[in-house]
């Protein structure tokens, strides 16, 4: 009963916070120079067609009506046609969040992979020269842009090699995995370094604790030791640092999605900002947010089940 | 009555900086079946490090360098890995100091024992066992706490879940290492009078660290006093307080407050124990000793009898002709 009252505590606090978000996205997109109109009629600009589609648009109402119809589409969760694509704004977030979500899913798998392997190895070795080689190059990963290694892998794997795919989504779920593998290594590698260096840490600190000696007194085996004493404890921070990165994944891969061309929802986004799609652009980054309040939640419920002294109340 | 546990000239070293620190210096005790066996000295005399050497949990930077340490006729420190964890557990337990930190904090009180239980024991006669283990530690409602986190209880209640977890694989001989020292006075009796119990009950060994005399008193059969990293006398628990022969010891006893002595002032040993990477010429003590004479700083003195089964580490077999 009381996790059910901590949940509805936690909706209701998203109200306000929603609310600033609102007032920050459209106060936000209006103050960016540049005017949706002229941006659509390109090279057919008239003063008089422009008045005209700003009065379709209903630009020319007065800002603070402007915001009160942003709001009401928040509310009703109906955003309405985005502004120079002609479709309605959830249709494009569907359509688009399909590409972004399988390839944060994929980068998270690759994140996880590496970084246990990874990190595991430099906290467990007894060897200084191990766990000092797994650090330098996780230091070097975490300086390396990821666009950059980005370009490298699509110039190995996609051109010399023609393995993969240089860029695109492809038209088949084979190909769509296929075309994920290169942008999601690409995007798991920055976050891979964060993660080794933080459970490597945790690994070193955390067997030393009194109570992993203790475990060795009982006579309990290495393995049961290293897995239900060293690495269940990594995982109460560890799984804190992967939360967070992995909603960042989710609402701002605009970087990978740009190199590989992929058609997610960064590329949209971008899109959306460069035509002054307001309505596009409102309508996405108060959806974004809304995605990563509820992950934040998530997060926190995930944290009582790994670590039993947070208490949901 | 047999021995359970010989340990002939065990040296453990840890290196610090590749400097040698000789913790455990030439250390040779031996165990009877059933006895208790105090160890006692000053913080950093060697006491946990001999513990942790017998039950093969070195810090990562320890080794023990020579010796042997035989139980039941086999040397532990010739074991392998595979080889300790059938006797660590089974054949020697451990408690340890700080029940705060020595439970772990994510798994449920259940596991921690179960998982000592043996394999071929079903699930409900595992948690039958835990249930009945907590019973015995004096745990009132044991059946709540098995589903219970180690930061739900409180010091004196994780001592007894700790205790309860070490005995679960039925040690022979339980190494307790200073269990009583991070509690509360009235608890510490307590926790004392139940490990007592628990040795006569289970009809097991044991070995007490403590930097207590008075708890040493109370509950060992015999003691070592150890001081930078030696024995500096051993001898059954009557001798050593009555008759005690080593400055060290004297010095020791002199410094506990007691009700006839209220009003005299208590005697203090003046001085530092030395640092162990540079151990002084001659006697380890002789700086601090009220007696010392020359060759005290010349020549190490060897551990003597100086009654039967009554050993002291000085030149003077105990009879210090007055103080320097």
């Amino acid at each position: 009963m009381k996790e059910f009252n901590y949940i509805i505590k936690r909706i209701l606090q998203m109200i306000p916070a929603l609310l600033v978000i609102t007032v920050i996205i459209f106060a936000g997109m209006r103050l960016i120079p540049g005017d949706p109109a002229i941006t659509m009629l390109g090279t057919h600009y008239s003063d008089a067609a422009a008045e005209g589609l700003r009065h379709k648009l209903g630009l020319d109402q007065p800002l603070f009506f402007q915001y009160l119809l942003f709001l009401k589409q928040v509310l009703t969760f109906d955003f309405g046609n985005s502004i120079t694509m002609n479709a309605p704004v959830w249709d494009l977030f569907k359509q688009k969040a399909v590409v972004t979500l399988t390839l944060t899913l994929v980068t998270a798998i690759f994140t996880i992979i590496i970084s246990f392997i990874f990190g595991y190895a430099a906290g467990m070795s007894r060897h200084p020269l191990i766990s000092k080689t797994i650090d330098s190059i996780a230091l070097v990963m975490l300086s390396i842009p990821e666009f950059w290694i980005g370009i490298q892998l699509m110039l190995i794997f996609g051109l010399n090699l023609k393995l993969l795919p240089v860029g695109g989504w492809g038209s088949t779920w084979p190909e769509h995995i296929r075309s994920m593998i290169l942008p999601a290594i690409s995007g798991a590698m920055g976050t891979s370094a964060l993660m080794i260096r933080n459970i490597e840490e945790e690994i070193t600190k955390i067997k030393k604790q009194d109570y992993v000696d203790f475990a060795y007194s009982k006579g309990l085996k290495k393995g049961v030791v290293r897995n239900r004493y060293i690495l269940k404890n990594v995982m109460v921070s560890t799984v804190t640092l992967l939360s967070m990165r992995v909603i960042g994944m989710f609402a701002g891969s605009v970087v990978i999605e740009t190199v590989f061309a992929l058609p997610g929802l960064g590329s949209l986004l971008m899109q959306g900002i460069m035509a002054r799609d307001y309505t596009l652009v409102q309508s996405l980054v108060y959806i974004f947010a809304v995605i990563v309040l509820v992950m934040n939640l998530l997060t926190d419920i995930s944290y009582s089940f790994l670590n039993p002294r947070i208490r949901l109340e | 009555m047999d021995e359970i546990l010989k340990v002939s000239n065990l040296k453990t070293v840890f290196y610090d900086n590749s400097r040698e620190v000789h913790a455990v210096n030439d250390v040779s005790f031996s165990i009877r079946e059933g006895e208790t066996f105090g160890l006692i000295g000053e913080s950093g005399c060697g006491k946990s490090a001999t513990c942790r050497s017998i039950i093969g949990l070195l810090k990562e930077n320890g080794k023990i360098t020579e010796g042997e340490i035989l139980y039941k006729g086999k040397n532990l420190v010739k074991m392998s890995r595979k080889e300790l964890e059938k006797i660590r557990g089974h054949e020697i337990g451990m408690i340890f100091q700080e029940p705060m930190t020595t439970l772990n904090p994510v798994v449920k009180i259940e596991t921690q024992i179960t998982e000592c239980l043996p394999k071929t024991m079903s699930r409900a006669d595992k948690k039958k066992r835990a249930e009945e283990l907590l019973k015995m530690v004096g745990i009132a409602d044991a059946g709540q706490r098995l589903s219970a986190y180690s930061y739900e209880l409180s010091g004196g209640m994780r001592q007894r879940v700790m205790i309860a977890i070490a005995l679960a694989a039925g040690p022979r001989l339980l190494l307790a290492d200073e269990p009583t020292t991070a509690l509360d006075v009235t608890i510490q009796d307590q926790i004392l009078k139940l490990l007592m119990d628990l040795k006569q009950e289970l009809k097991m060994s044991m070995i007490l660290v403590t930097h207590d005399l008075g708890v040493a008193s109370q509950t060992c059969d015999r003691i070592a006093v150890m001081y930078a990293g030696k024995i500096v006398e051993m001898s059954d628990v009557h001798a050593l307080f009555l008759n005690p022969c080593h400055p060290y010891t004297r010095g020791l006893l002199e410094s506990i407050p007691t009700i006839s002595k209220k009003g005299s002032r208590l005697i203090p040993i003046e001085g530092m124990p030395p640092n162990l990477k540079k151990l002084p010429e001659g006697c380890a003590f002789a700086p601090r000793c009220r007696f010392c004479r020359s060759i005290c700083l010349q020549q190490e003195p060897q551990l003597q009898e100086v009654e039967t089964g009554h050993f002291s580490r000085c030149h003077f077999r105990g009879e210090p002709e007055g103080e320097k």
